[in-house]
């Protein structure tokens, strides 16, 4: 009886979100696939005399998955952001946190929700999938196997990112911050790596070559695995000649989903608003901020006004330009956006 | 009943709620009274779990109810506005309440919104305010708790509905036993339902006071002098001049007997009436004259 009433509460509060779910699976795989199916594949073999081997067909069903994924993806941080982000700017917040359900109960029928409505959709249009293939002409072609990983990978890969997002959201005050957070963090490991691989090079005087090398390294695999976006864009891809592993994403659920809990739990109304919730949290995140662009200014500038031939310490000059004075206007920025009370 | 023990919260760093204790028994009316800022409003948001405090905690037939959030089925709290419910209708506000609390009683329900001529199947969000109000006091009732939470419940409401609305309430706490806890700053509104009034003043509990107990304790002169106003009297420990004009005084004095009241009239003032004790002179007396709450 309970659960029900919550459940209800979520349902209510982002069903438009929910039901777009199963419309862009639907029009990504179902009608997407049939129209690809009957109006070119089949007048491709027409006119051409030509068979579609398998493996054709499903390179180009890949792409219309990959496309979905994408989609999805966004549809999925959006989702989390108006059941999260989106009801601390209302009363929507205060009504359910004096409702007599504890917060781990209702974080987890948020989180519940979001789960349940990408599976049923993506298990139903796959089956829709399926029964396109076979009343088509490629019945042949047909590959389970491909459909059964498609829908395990796919579901683990965008709940994922809802649970990152989620996550996100119990220690944000705001949805724009939710969602610009969660965007950002979806690409860290591999923006992160990229400044710091070009900080190692320009103090330690690598040769470039040395440094370009670190993409072949075990690391990189694990930094690609653990950045969020490569999965999206590539969960079934060979990327750097390395599988992607499904485990990148599932430690993303595993690790963040309990995290999840235990901030939504602590949360504090009195923060909503502020960019981070969590006090302790805040001066961490501006000095993080501020480390980074630090990084990525000191790389920009060096790259945009110096000859990577030139002296090295014309190459250290201009990076500790761009580090210093980037860290220092972001630390002063920082420091007045975080006094401001989002209102979006 | 509901007891809160020694509650404290800080919002923004500064302490909104300090040390906060008091109780509710059973079918009491108990009004929440302070100047805007007092922390009225984050002491109902902490009671009901809305925010977490910093120390002390909030019980309900013992239990912590931030720690035991599944005994809050036992009361409910009405924001002072139902922006919450705009895209619902009042059945199916209803029908969520019902999922909620399981004493949900919907044929009170039907009744009360029948009595109160309220549509059931028109959206909230084209409601008047006093529309809305009302539904949202309806729906508390309906829920059978035993403690309902009102923050602000006339506010913006016309004068007639307004009436109607104090007169429901204590209806319903006469028929039921329910308790109410009122936050306001209309003292007469809170003068004419409540039977207790917990003031509050820069998070703190000024005074809780039982209303009948404190008007018979205290008395209110209108004097007018023939000569000087005697000093000595009018600065007596249990003396307050509440204003002054001309030589028209008007005074409260604290006392169980007629010790100093009778002082007065050792003087033989030209006139010397007493007036009727209204809740802003007990606020006056005990706060120290700020009138505007």
């Amino acid at each position: 009886m309970f659960k029900h009433a919550l459940w209800k509460k979520e349902y209510r509060q982002a069903k438009l979100l929910l039901w777009l779910i199963p419309i862009v699976c639907l029009l990504f795989m179902g009608v997407a696939q049939g129209f690809l199916i009957w109006n070119w594949l089949t007048y491709y073999e027409h006119t051409y005399n030509h068979d579609v081997s398998a493996e054709s067909f499903y390179t180009v069903i890949d792409w219309l998955f990959l496309m979905r994924n994408v989609v999805l993806a966004l549809l999925m941080v959006i989702l989390a952001a108006s059941l999260i982000g989106v009801e601390r700017r209302n009363l929507q917040n205060d009504f359910t946190f004096s409702l007599p359900f504890s917060r781990a109960h209702v974080f987890l029928i948020k989180w519940g929700i979001g789960v349940v409505f990408l599976a049923g959709a993506l298990l139903s249009n796959t089956i829709i999938d399926v029964l396109i293939i076979l009343f088509s002409p490629f019945a042949d072609h047909l590959n389970g196997s491909y459909h059964i990983k498609d829908v395990v990978f796919t579901v683990i890969i965008i709940t994922g990112i809802y649970t990152f997002a989620l996550f996100i959201g119990t220690i944000t005050g705001s949805a724009a911050a939710q969602t610009i957070l969660t965007g950002i963090f979806s690409v860290f490991p591999l923006g992160f790596m990229a400044i710091v691989t070009f900080f190692v090079y320009v103090n330690l005087g690598r040769d470039i070559g040395n440094v370009v090398h670190v993409f072949n390294a075990p690391i990189f695999n694990l930094v690609i695995n653990s950045t969020l976006f490569f999965h999206v864009v590539g969960g079934r891809e060979i990327v750097a000649g390395e599988y992607i592993h499904i485990w990148g994403p599932l430690s993303y659920i595993v690790v963040f989903l309990p995290l999840g809990l235990y901030c939504y739990r602590n949360n504090r109304l009195e923060y909503n608003g502020c960019i981070i919730l969590f006090p302790q949290l805040q001066p961490v995140f501006k000095v993080g901020v501020a480390l980074c662009f630090a990084l990525s200014l000191g790389m920009f500038l060096t790259v945009l006004t110096v000859d990577f031939d030139s002296n090295r310490s014309v190459l250290l000059l201009s990076y500790y330009l761009g580090f210093i004075g980037g860290g220092l206007v972001t630390l002063v920025l920082m420091r007045k956006i975080m006094k401001i009370r989002f209102k979006v | 009943m509901l007891s809160v023990k020694r509650l404290s919260k800080e919002m923004d760093g500064r302490p909104t709620l300090c040390e906060v204790s008091f109780e509710i028994e059973q079918g009491s009316i108990v009004g929440l009274l302070g100047r805007n800022g007092a922390g009225k409003t984050t002491l109902l948001r902490t009671m009901t779990g809305i925010l977490d405090p910093e120390e002390g905690c909030v019980e309900f037939e013992g239990k912590d109810v931030h720690r035991f959030p599944e005994y809050r089925r036992q009361f409910l709290y009405v924001p002072d506005s139902t922006e919450v419910f705009v895209g619902y209708t009042p059945d199916e506000w209803a029908d969520f309440y019902a999922a909620i609390y399981p004493a949900f009683d919907k044929a009170y329900y039907g009744q009360l919104m029948e009595r109160f001529e309220l549509p059931r199947r028109k959206k909230i969000k084209h409601f008047s305010k006093g529309m809305k109000a009302l539904t949202a006091m309806i729906m508390a009732f309906s829920a059978r708790v035993r403690l309902i939470l009102l923050d602000e419940p006339t506010n913006g409401l016309d004068p007639i509905v307004k009436k109607q609305v104090l007169a429901y309430l204590v209806e319903e706490v006469a028929d039921t036993g329910v308790s109410l806890i009122i936050s306001s700053h209309h003292l007469e509104e809170i003068e004419r339902i409540a039977d207790t009034v917990i003031w509050l003043k820069n998070g703190r509990i000024e005074e809780v006071m039982v209303l009948e107990q404190l008007k018979n304790s205290l008395h209110k002169l209108q004097i007018v002098f023939k000569d000087e106003a005697p000093a000595a009297l009018l600065e007596m420990p249990n003396v307050r001049v509440i204003s002054k004009v001309g030589r028209v005084y008007t005074v409260l004095i604290e006392e169980s007997g007629t010790d100093t009241v009778r002082l007065f009239e050792v003087e033989q003032p030209l006139l010397l009436e007493k007036m009727p004790i209204q809740l802003e002179d007990v606020y006056v007396f005990k706060l120290g004259g700020e009138r505007h709450v």
